[in-house]
């Protein structure tokens, strides 16, 4: 099987407090996999991880079967961040000057969009369903509009390996229900493997695979399985009333 | 032809005037929509340092504003990327210091009408040697930003996707810093040292107004810098005022009337639904 990313023997600390133990992770092309877990269990910091914005204390990660530092083709890679709708709202750019701006590694020696690239965007945007939205700012667009954007200019270097991070965090139902659709036909269309941080049990519902973090570790499920230990049945139904998955047992979900 | 274009010297201020009319907004979009113009304010006070010591030194005064002021934005870029906390403190500092060594330098030379045209800019004193410096470094200046556009774009938008995206993030702010101090030494002659920043920052926030984007929003600053620019200069000559004032006034006037505008098109559009 094609191993997209591998993380060996990995530990990280914030200062004097250690948030990942000795995790190990191995994830195949077009896995779907979604890391849950409390408040600061680490979720987002491996993610930080695997895309080099943090570096581990120990431990080795691999992307596309490479050390991140001798990782060249980036652009086989997409991020969404957690911060990625953080942006300054009365930025003047349309949506179209912001999903080109993901292009600018194949853009020539002038940094400028040329006719080739600009069908890029305007695919990627269409994949998205914002086809009609290219030319509107998008600071005045919703927060589901905004996402849907964002997933266009993540996906618009066609990546083959996407890290999300909350990526329904702040959005209207309606719009979470379609962004869960077109991250479904992303992973099952397009064969784009899909590591990601999401609490929605919505979300959680669709991946093939759950990382559960607690505690600085890392258990690792199939679907099939977590579903079986009756975890998406009792404790999660809080989810949906709260902004985090909530533990009534302190985590001990096979209780 | 009318009067105020016969004259040599005001030949050389439009000349000088319009190259900084390009430039200073060009880059005052990308500054701005970083969140920086303070940076603006801060370049421009420790260039007029440089101008002093040229002054004194007999040396060219923009020469050393230049190297002085390329310097300071180069400590502003190191301290924004190492303290970001503290970015905003750093800036003052720097600017006092500027200020100080400027005062300093100032009060040790005897010639206090050219530091007064570095100051709040001046037409009859825009020489040969002026143009012959300021047509060649707007040209480079625009070349490069047109060079490197979408990477100044992407780093006005978010530095840290910026760089996941291959954005050569360090080497790119850098030259920026070259840019904006650049353009800062160069437009002191004709605006002056204590109203740059406005030239800089004014006709972008009435682009703002009008623009539906980011390439818009660059257009429209030129063209209200160009207007503000010769508009200023002809009524500065015509009524003797200072060209600096009088330049940075009328982008103040310009900037209301785009406001007036961004009002009404609102009201109209908020009205037909």
């Amino acid at each position: 099987m094609n191993k997209m990313a591998e993380v060996r023997n990995l530990y990280f600390s914030y200062g004097q407090e250690p948030v990942l133990k000795d995790i190990n992770l191995g994830i195949n092309r077009g896995d779907f996999i979604v890391f849950i877990g409390p408040n600061g269990s680490g979720k987002s910091t491996l993610l930080k991880l695997m895309i080099g914005e943090l570096k581990p204390d120990r431990g080795q990660i691999q992307l596309l079967g490479k050390e991140l530092n001798t990782l060249r083709e980036w652009h086989r890679i997409g991020y969404m961040s957690q911060q990625i709708r953080n942006f300054n709202k009365s930025f003047p750019a349309t949506v179209k000057e912001v999903v080109a701006a993901a292009l600018y590694k194949e853009m020539g020696l002038i940094k400028v969009l040329n006719k080739r690239l600009e069908k890029r965007v305007d695919e990627v945007l269409e994949l998205v369903g914002m086809e009609d939205f290219r030319d509107r700012q998008i600071g005045r667009l919703s927060g589901g509009q905004q996402q849907k954007v964002f997933i266009a200019r993540t996906l618009v270097t066609k990546p083959e390996l996407i890290f999300l991070d909350e990526p329904l965090v702040g959005i209207d139902l309606n719009s979470q229900e379609e962004l869960i659709k077109l991250l479904n036909r992303l992973n099952q269309d397009l064969n784009i493997t899909i590591i990601m941080v999401a609490h929605e049990l919505q979300l959680i519902r669709e991946a093939q695979q759950i990382a559960y973090f607690n505690g600085g570790e890392v258990f690792l499920y199939s679907q099939e399985d977590f579903a079986s230990i009756g975890y998406l049945n009792k404790d999660i139904l809080k989810a949906e009333t709260g902004p985090e998955i909530q533990y009534s047992n302190g985590g001990d979900y096979n209780a | 032809m009318p009067e105020v274009f016969t004259y040599t010297f005001m030949q050389r201020a439009f000349l000088v005037g319009n190259m900084i009319a390009l430039i200073a907004p060009l880059i005052g979009v990308f500054l701005i929509m970083k969140g920086l113009s303070q940076i603006g304010h801060t370049i421009s006070h420790v260039a007029l340092a440089g101008v002093a010591l040229g002054i004194l030194t007999g040396i060219y005064p923009v020469y050393p504003a230049i190297l002085i002021s390329v310097l300071a934005a180069l400590v502003i870029e190191k301290i924004r990327e190492k303290i970001s906390d503290y970015a905003e403190l750093s800036l003052s500092i720097i600017l006092a210091a500027g200020m100080g060594i400027a005062t300093i330098l100032i009060s040790l030379s005897d010639n206090s009408i050219g530091i007064m045209s570095y100051l709040f800019g001046s037409l009859t004193l825009v020489s040969e040697l002026d143009l012959m410096i300021v047509i060649p470094m707007a040209l480079i200046i625009i070349v490069l930003v047109f060079l490197f556009y979408s990477g100044f774009f992407y780093l006005s938008f978010n530095e840290g996707d910026a760089r996941l995206a291959g954005v050569p993030v360090k080497l790119l702010n850098i030259l920026f810093m070259v840019i904006i101090s650049t353009t800062i030494s160069l437009s002191l002659r004709i605006v002056g040292g204590l109203l740059i920043a406005s030239l800089i920052s004014i006709p972008v926030a009435t682009a703002l107004q009008l623009a539906r984007s980011f390439k818009e929003t660059i257009l429209y600053s030129i063209l209200a810098a160009l207007l503000a620019v010769n508009s200023g200069l002809i009524a500065a000559y015509y009524l003797d005022l200072a060209p600096g004032g009088t330049i940075i006034l009328l982008s103040v006037i310009y900037f209301l009337l785009a406001s007036g505008v961004k009002f009404l098109r609102e009201r109209k559009g908020f009205n037909e639904k």
